[in-house]
């Protein structure tokens, strides 16, 4: 036995703690008064995050400013990031009980050198457990069964280590490592492939955790960043991982989810079934990610914010028998002025918006094109961002009345009101 | 379902990793106050590694024996690392993705996937939805070709030669280093940057353009990456809004989530108004304008004055086609 387990407080014990409080910092900066209204969270609760996360965040990646008695901290970004993304430490700084680290290690130092599986008594006789000297933080001067067991099952259902049953004995080897005696151009390659790959997939923390294996493997440097930028991936993506990586988990085997959900910052979190249908990344608006599926009882299916989702498990569910129902398109048509700007790009950036777009007609200087879509309220925000290029001329009711209303109240907050 | 964190790929436990495979490399042991070093320098933060519990867990792998201050490993073997089953899969999706396949030449693609036979197909295309415009096609010729070659020069410092025409119909026909490969995950399109030694400054090429692309044989000047960060950095702009939303409409969300990828900092004037500052490149001023005007009424732009100019105006020329 340890003499000690408890972990060290500055790691997170929780993580879906310190993951709203390090979107809000990424946010813009703040003051920890305002992390209960955003939150729901006490001030208390921001401290204990600012304490854990200047742990792993570079100086470098911290703003602070202060406006009378309140000092701002927020997280610096970069609109032309390349591939260092500090958040993803986030998920790495977990605290090692000394035993179970222990007992890791020495595992597979074994069976990294070992010719033939072992069992766990072979294990347990090894040269060095026989003969080691213990630490004194082990008050058993041997390997114990239990702990080691614990140890092996663990390694084996990550994918570490392999089981096999021989004479009726349970033996133990080292997977087959897709990364051993590479050359140093292969390792060069793969290292440049997985940091650029990283920031365009989903999941991309895996894709840091591949650079570590290969730094640890080859005993290399720190990687240097890929010669790459990316426009329009938030930095923040990284944070919803453990979500993304569950929700891909239970699509590929073919699982339902259950979670907690919140509509709104401030509203209770409730407990939810989901059969999932597909994980969806908004880039045109920011990188916001969504989880579409079905809830239990429900006809319908739903998106749900992946931020807004904790305490994420895969269930054993049967799926409904009926296949699930969509909401009906609403068309609308918008006529589009092409008149200044580079007019190849501009009509390209429209007919990409969506794959449900028609061109009914086109001159020199317009383009009129018709969109469908079950939930067209989502394309103003994009349509704002033409004006005054773009103008509704048919939609479902208040379409057109939304934007007007937006114009209007815009020139009277700039101080130039019309009637 | 294999965890994807666990303790195996946690940070420290690499770093203990890393420290044991130097000794049993080196030879040398190490004191206790070496070891705290190396941790302390592998973490990005600070005042990380200085707690009871950690120094339990040094006195654990490397524990003391007699009155030697060096430390050696409990077992001085190689630690070996590998990745664990989600990341084998993560692997060779990468490796499966056609989208990706120019980062990396074929015979090393086909060797490591041979190595991941056993290891589950999976494409993220049947399952992730990308909302981003259709762009381009790196799985087609030519630009999956030019991708490679692009990748190739910037990964082994070589300079590009290429023939592109611009919009204007201008040829340009010229040997100039390359300092990234860019991505625009909203239009889904690769550009390629590369620094015009001639006239100091960096130049986005759409890599549709290209007429002819070949790796020159000249490698890339070790100052280009300092001279495009200097670019960047002489080319800082920033725009500071007001950010109202008294009747909760979830503009606050829409705002950070637009900007998400941009540096920025705000503060509270009062209950739900906010002064936000973004910073950005001047040259693109089309899109932080564009954004601004999707927010809508929730945004009042008040610096610079120039910008703050353009959103009324354009913002008066709407109201002439809305105003009926």
């Amino acid at each position: 036995m340890t003499k000690s387990k408890r972990p060290a407080p500055r790691y997170a014990s929780r993580y879906e703690s310190l993951r709203p409080f390090l979107r809000f910092l990424a946010w813009g900066c703040w003051h920890s008064s305002e992390y209960p209204k955003v939150s729901g969270k006490s001030e208390r609760t921001y401290q204990d995050c600012l304490l854990r996360a200047s742990a792993f965040l570079p100086d470098k990646a911290i703003r602070k400013k202060s406006q009378g008695h309140k000092h701002y901290i927020t997280l610096r970004s970069d609109a032309y990031y390349g591939c260092n993304n500090y958040l993803v430490n986030s998920y790495r700084m977990k605290a090692l009980p000394p035993q179970a680290t222990f007992y890791t290690v020495f595992v597979l130092q074994v069976l990294g050198n070992a010719v033939n599986p072992l069992s766990l008594l072979q294990i347990q006789n090894h040269d060095a457990a026989v003969h080691g000297v213990y630490p004194s933080t082990l008050e058993e001067g041997m390997l114990e069964d239990s702990p080691l067991h614990e140890v092996l099952k663990s390694l084996k259902n990550n994918g570490y280590v392999e089981m096999i049953r021989k004479d009726g004995t349970a033996k133990y080897r080292l997977a087959d490592n897709p990364l051993k005696d590479l050359t140093a151009r292969e390792r060069e390659m793969l290292l440049a492939a997985v940091g650029f790959y990283k920031n365009i997939t989903a999941v991309s923390v895996i894709g840091y955790q591949i650079e570590a294996i290969l730094q640890t493997l080859y005993r290399l440097p720190a990687p240097d960043d890929v010669p790459a930028q990316f426009r329009n991936i938030a930095f923040d993506r990284v944070l919803d991982d453990e979500i993304l990586h569950a929700a891909l988990d239970a699509l590929r085997l073919k699982k339902a989810l259950s979670f907690h959900y919140k509509k709104r910052n401030h509203d209770k979190a409730k407990n939810v079934l989901v059969f999932p249908l597909r994980v969806v990344t908004d880039f045109s608006s920011g990188g916001r990610q969504y989880l579409e599926g079905r809830e239990q009882g429900t006809p319908f299916v739903f998106s749900y914010r992946l931020d807004r989702i904790t305490d994420i498990r895969l269930v054993k569910a049967a799926p409904p028998d009926e296949p699930p129902m969509q909401e009906p398109p609403v068309r609308f048509v918008v006529r589009f002025r092409l008149t200044d700007g580079d007019r190849e790009a501009l009509r390209a950036r429209i007919l990409e918006r969506s794959p449900h777009v028609s061109v009914l007609a086109e001159e020199e200087d317009s383009l009129l094109c018709a969109f469908e879509d079950a939930d067209p309220l989502r394309f103003l925000p994009w349509l704002r961002g033409f004006l005054p290029r773009a103008e509704i001329l048919e939609g479902p009711d208040g379409l057109r009345e939304h934007i007007r209303e937006h114009i209007k109240e815009a020139l009277k907050n700039y101080g130039c009101p019309v009637q | 379902m294999a965890a994807l964190f666990n303790n195996e790929n946690a940070l420290l436990f690499h770093i203990f990793c890393r420290i044991i495979n130097d000794v049993r490399h080196t030879g040398k042991p190490l004191t206790v106050g070496e070891i705290k070093e190396r941790i302390r320098k592998a973490f990005p933060g600070r005042d990380f590694f200085s707690g009871e519990a950690e120094s339990e867990l040094i006195d654990t792998l490397f524990p003391a024996r007699d009155d030697d201050k060096k430390r050696t490993p409990f077992y001085t073997a190689q630690v070996p690392s590998l990745p664990s089953a989600a990341e084998r899969l993560w692997l060779k999706t990468m490796l499966l993705d056609e989208s990706a396949a120019f980062l990396l030449p074929q015979d090393l693609r086909e060797k490591l996937l041979a190595r991941l036979a056993d290891t589950e197909d999976f494409s993220l295309s049947d399952v992730w939805k990308k909302r981003q415009a259709k762009g381009d096609d790196p799985t087609a010729e030519p630009l999956r070709g030019r991708l490679a070659l692009i990748w190739s020069a910037l990964r082994d410092r070589k300079k590009l030669r290429y023939v592109n025409i611009d919009k204007n119909g201008t040829v340009h026909d010229k040997t100039l280093p390359p300092c990234r490969l860019e991505y625009d995950a909203a239009m889904n399109r690769y550009a390629l940057i590369v620094w015009d030694e001639a006239e100091n400054r960096a130049v986005k090429i759409n890599i549709h353009r290209l007429k002819t692309l070949e790796i020159a044989k000249e490698s890339i000047p070790p100052d280009t990456g300092k001279k495009f960060m200097d670019f960047l950095t002489a080319r800082k702009r920033e725009v500071t809004f007001r950010l109202v939303d008294t009747k909760n409409t979830g503009a606050f969300d829409r705002c950070y989530s637009l900007f998400s990828a941009y540096d920025k900092d705000a503060c509270a004037e009062e209950e739900n108004v906010y002064t936000i500052k973004v910073y950005y490149q001047d040259f693109d001023r089309r899109e932080i304008i564009a954004r601004l005007l999707s927010l809508g009424a929730a945004a009042i732009v008040l610096d610079p004055p120039d910008l703050r100019a353009e959103i009324i105006e354009r913002l008066q020329q709407s109201w002439e086609l809305y105003k009926e």
